[in-house]
């Protein structure tokens, strides 16, 4: 099934991860910095504040505008179709919060993007302020999945990631190759810019001055310290500062830690004097408070790379249209003692004819599996089935078909003898006669037509009507009602008209979601709702469990 | 004297066409079947069949469905003087079911036996009380 599937990661090529670092600034500084929590949210839990700000700027389109070397917000219809428009899929996002931003990931799908190529819209809270800002990957050739498909390996990403301001300038630009930065201009994150966000109290102090765009702070801290904040910093204590850019960088705090070797040095200063904090350790914080530096202060630093997502903390990626399958190895998962064969087979059909179906989501797949598990007894003897009217002892035939069989009643019924003992033909014919459109019992069709396929499509009437449906969905020649036997002989024909069986009986007469039950849908597959239901109930756990991978 | 022996070569015929089918529509059949019964496949399953045309389906003794049943001779195309259908609507969604019914406590066999006509799959339930 190639349905549009998510696949989602945490950046985490970008994220500020150095836990040596980290280790030591919490401990020395009792300063906790949370990890980034991230969550992955669809339908109703996709958060309706994100969702009402691109409502809001798109005047409710919902799409963005793809030219060449700017992507934006539009407020045209998707259904214009201009090839320049994308609409922001909203059914799902992730949600990463960051030490002081919250990040909204959302996929854009666009019917004439490139090759390779995936659009996500960032959605940024801090504080009071909401921005946007959009991130394009391009891939050099596969992308890296990871074995299961269900995440994709950015460690292994090779390629280009542009960033887009709200005014859909390129602000950055990130060149990946074997692991490495080959290549990088301007910020990968950019932060708010007056015209796109809500003002805040500190703007004015924070566009005046400003660091050194490519190296943040200056060199020399001891001239920094003689400048005023209109020339870019200020410095308002002895032992610390703050850098602030007039490019709209973040800024950089910085500070110097407890010394701790004494009451007379327990506050953090330069190196000075013959103390014992002559070098004490600076810490840097970017805007966001996230920690760039902690380091000695005789060493030399310059700030981190300025496209250093740091600033305002990591962001989720949702890629689309991706190679989200339903695999052999889910199934074998589900059932294990399916064969390799049998759920290569069964996984192919899901994936490729699936949908034609109707089994278009999750619930619909472990529904469907639940119930052909079952009745195929976990897939152990394949993936057909025939109904068995091998009786073997006249008692049973008379408890089974009592209408047909009695012997005393030689007049209405027939006497349970060896015609019928042990003999499908027979049987079949005489007990399922002038039911489900087969003729009479001369006519053969009751045997002809007898229970085949994963859910046993039984009755030259229903014969029939999968063999229509088939012929205008897929093959014309294919004749079921002069051929029966395909169902039993042909592992494909089997499991389509389980699906067929399955989208008639099921999915065309009641609704799946995540309220629905085993029960129920067994009772429209089986006409008991209750016949193996623990069996059947087990096996939709094993699929909710195994397989996640479809929408 | 030609127009009566088409009339009776008419009835010869069809009485002939009846004894061929060789079944017989049990004629208590609506009495018969008004009890409990213990499935045999299963004997958590339990169907109740009350004289008021309420079904109640339980399963491990816990109430699991509520049904409205009747038996005629029609279900859906399936149409046989010769034969009971059982036909259950779920209380909770209306849907309907459909069962071709070959005996409800024949001859005191305490024994019921019933074709789901969706798959063709047949259930056979034992009385106990």
């Amino acid at each position: 099934m190639r349905d549009f599937l998510k696949l989602c990661c945490l950046l985490l090529l970008f994220s500020c991860e150095n836990d040596d670092f980290r280790d030591d600034y919490q401990q020395e500084n009792k300063l906790t910095i949370p990890q980034p929590k991230v969550q992955y949210k669809e339908g109703n839990q996709v958060s309706k504040k994100a969702v009402n700000f691109i409502k809001m700027k798109t005047n409710n389109a919902f799409t963005i505008t793809q030219r060449k070397g700017a992507v934006m917000f539009s407020q045209n219809s998707f259904l214009s179709k201009s090839t320049e428009l994308g609409i922001i899929d909203t059914s799902k996002e992730i949600v990463v919060h960051n030490e002081t931003t919250t990040k909204h990931t959302f996929k854009v799908i666009s019917p004439y993007e490139e090759e390779n190529a995936i659009v996500n819209v960032i959605i940024v809270e801090k504080g009071d302020i909401t921005y946007e800002y959009f991130l394009k990957y391009t891939f050099n050739g596969e992308i890296p999945y990871n074995e299961d498909k269900t995440a994709i390996d950015f460690s292994q990403f090779n390629g280009t990631i542009e960033t887009f301001n709200s005014t859909g300038e390129p602000v950055g630009s990130m060149t990946i190759e074997n692991s490495m930065i080959i290549d990088d201009t301007g910020d990968l994150a950019p932060c708010p810019t007056d015209n796109e966000s809500e003002p805040s109290d500190d703007d004015d102090n924070s566009n005046n001055g400003g660091s050194d765009a490519n190296t943040g702070i200056p060199d020399d801290p001891n001239e920094d310290e003689q400048q005023e904040a209109g020339d870019g910093y200020y410095d308002n204590t002895t032992g610390g500062g703050e850098f602030v850019d007039p490019n709209d960088d973040c800024g950089v705090s910085w500070s110097f830690t407890d010394c701790g070797c004494g009451p007379q040095f327990a506050n953090g200063h330069r190196p000075s004097g013959n103390a014992c904090c002559g070098g004490s350790v600076m810490v840097m914080v970017d805007c966001n408070g996230v920690v760039q530096r902690n380091d000695n202060y005789d060493t030399p630093f310059t700030k981190r790379n300025i496209i250093d997502p740091c600033e305002d903390g990591d962001v989720g990626v949702i890629l689309g249209d991706d190679d989200c399958d339903t695999s052999k190895e889910d199934l074998q998962k589900v059932f294990p003692s399916m064969s390799d064969d049998d759920a290569k087979l069964l996984a192919k059909l899901i994936n490729e004819k699936g949908t034609d179906f109707g089994i278009d989501s999750q619930e619909k797949l472990w529904h469907f599996l639940a119930q052909a598990g079952h009745e195929s007894g976990g897939f152990n003897n394949g993936v057909t089935k025939e109904e068995s009217l091998h009786y073997t002892t006249k008692s049973r035939l008379i408890v089974v078909f009592t209408s047909y069989f009695s012997e005393t009643d030689s007049i209405n019924k027939r006497i349970p003898n060896s015609t019928y003992l042990a003999n499908s033909l027979k049987l079949g014919n005489y007990v399922y006669a002038d039911r489900l459109g087969n003729g009479n019992e001369a006519s053969g069709d009751g045997y002809k037509y007898r229970g085949r396929g994963i859910f046993q499509l039984t009755g030259k009437y229903n014969y029939d009507q999968f063999k229509t449906w088939y012929n205008n969905k897929y093959n014309p020649d294919k004749d079921f009602v002069t051929s029966p036997g395909l169902l039993k002989s042909n592992d494909t024909i089997s499991i389509l008209s389980a699906m067929w069986f399955y989208k008639t009986r099921v999915l065309d007469k009641i609704t799946i979601d995540s309220t629905t039950t085993v029960r129920k849908v067994t009772r429209k597959i089986n006409g008991n709702a209750l016949a193996g239901i623990d069996d059947r109930k087990e096996k939709f756990i094993k699929a909710k469990d195994s397989i996640t991978c479809i929408e | 004297m030609r127009t009566t022996k088409l009339i009776i070569s008419s009835i010869i015929f069809i009485l002939y066409v009846q004894s061929c089918k060789a079944q017989e529509a049990q004629s208590n059949i609506h009495t018969q079947i008004i009890g409990t019964w213990v499935a045999e496949e299963d004997s958590k399953i339990k169907l109740v069949f009350n004289s008021n045309g309420e079904c109640l389906e339980y399963y491990d003794s816990v109430l699991s469905g509520t049904f409205s049943y009747s038996i005629t001779h029609q279900c859906e195309e399936d149409l046989d003087s010769n034969a009971w259908f059982l036909k259950m609507i779920d209380s909770e969604d209306l849907d309907d079911y459909c069962y071709e019914l070959y005996g409800a406590n024949h001859d005191s066999n305490n024994k019921l036996s019933m074709r789901f006509m969706g798959n063709g799959k047949i259930f056979v339930y034992t009385k106990v009380n």
